[in-house]
C-alpha cells in the first residue's frame, strides 16, 4: 500500500475555484495514461468532509468524481466511512 | 519573423524570487541552492541551458538588473560582472532614464521608461532575425504574459516549496497556453509552452 496525492491543478497550482469549480479539470482526468493508472490503483480514498459533501451533492458521490469517468470502472469499489480521530487513522483504515 | 521567449526558473509552487532582495542575495530569501541545482547538471540539461542566453537581445526588470531601488547608483553595472553571458543588447525596464552601459564581449544595457511594449520594439529592432528574450525577473514576466506578448514559455520547475516571494502567472489569468513538451532531470522538470 502507499498513499498517493493525486491532483488535477492549473498551470499555477489551483485545484478549485472560489466557489469550488473544478468542472474545468474534468477534460483532463483520464486524458492521460498516468490518470487512468493512478486511479486503477485507488482501494480507497481520504477525503475532508468539503470534498465529501461536494462530491455527494454535485457529482453522486464517489460514482460522479472525475466527471464521472470512472463510474461503474473501480476495481475495487470504494465506501465512505467516517473517521473523526485524524489522519493515521484515516490512512490505516485504507490499508486494511 | 523573430519570436519572443521566456525562461523562468520557479519553485513547484511557482515561486521564482523570494523577499528582500539584497547585494548579497540577489534572489531574496528563496532557496537560490534548490531553485537553481539543476544547473550544475550541465551535460543533461544542456539543451535548456543554451536557450537562456540564446536570443539576439534581452529585457529584464530593474530589479532583476540590480539591488539599488530609487536614484540609480551609477557604480552598479548588473550582477553578472564585467563580461556578462548575455552578449547582446538587454534592455533594463525602468522609471528613471539612465546612459546606456557598454560591457565585454557584446553586451550592452539599455535602459527604458516608456514601457514594456517600447522596450519590446526596440529589443525587436536590435535582435534582428534573433529572438528577443524575456530574461525576467517573475514581475517583468508577468506583465509581459498578461499583455499576451509572449510566443514561448519555458519553466524550469524546480522540487521544492519556497512558500513565499514573487510568483509566475501573477494578473494574468485567463492567458491561453498550449502544452508543448515536459521533460524531467533528476533537480528539475523543464515544462515548454507556447501561446
Amino acid at each position: 500500500m502507499s498513499l498517493v496525492s493525486h491532483h488535477t491543478i492549473s498551470l499555477d497550482g489551483y485545484v478549485a475555484g472560489r466557489d469550488d469549480e473544478v468542472e474545468w479539470s474534468f477534460e483532463y482526468g483520464s486524458a492521460t495514461s498516468l490518470a487512468t493508472e493512478t486511479m486503477e490503483r485507488i482501494g480507497a480514498i481520504v477525503a475532508g468532509r468539503r470534498w465529501y459533501e461536494l462530491a455527494r451533492e454535485r457529482w453522486n458521490g464517489v460514482d460522479g468524481i472525475y466527471g464521472g469517468a470512472f463510474d461503474g470502472q473501480w476495481p475495487r469499489p470504494p465506501r465512505a466511512g467516517w473517521l473523526s480521530r485524524g489522519f493515521q487513522r484515516s490512512t490505516g483504515a485504507a490499508s486494511s | 519573423m523573430s519570436e519572443v521567449t521566456a525562461n523562468m526558473m520557479v519553485s513547484l509552487d511557482g515561486y521564482a524570487t523570494g523577499k528582500g532582495q539584497s547585494r548579497e542575495q540577489p534572489f531574496g530569501d528563496i532557496d537560490v541552492d534548490r531553485l537553481e541545482a539543476w544547473r550544475a547538471d550541465a551535460e543533461e540539461n544542456a539543451e535548456e541551458l543554451a536557450t537562456l542566453t540564446a536570443a539576439g537581445a534581452f529585457i529584464m526588470g530593474r530589479n532583476m538588473f540590480g539591488p539599488d531601488r530609487g536614484e540609480w547608483d551609477l557604480d552598479w553595472r548588473g550582477w553578472w560582472g564585467p563580461n556578462p553571458p548575455y552578449h547582446a543588447p538587454v534592455f533594463v525596464l525602468s522609471h528613471r532614464p539612465r546612459t546606456s552601459v557598454e560591457m565585454e564581449g557584446g553586451t550592452t544595457y539599455h535602459f527604458v521608461t516608456d514601457g514594456i511594449e517600447a522596450a519590446l520594439e526596440r529589443a525587436r529592432e536590435a535582435a534582428g532575425e534573433k529572438n528577443v528574450s524575456i530574461a525576467g525577473g517573475p514581475s517583468t514576466l508577468n506583465q509581459y504574459l498578461a499583455a499576451g506578448l509572449v510566443d514561448e514559455l519555458r519553466l524550469h520547475v524546480a522540487p521544492f516549496v519556497a512558500g513565499g516571494g514573487e510568483r509566475v502567472f501573477a494578473d494574468a489569468a485567463g492567458i491561453e497556453l498550449k502544452p508543448v513538451s515536459s521533460r524531467t532531470t533528476p533537480h528539475v522538470t523543464h515544462l515548454v509552452y507556447r501561446s
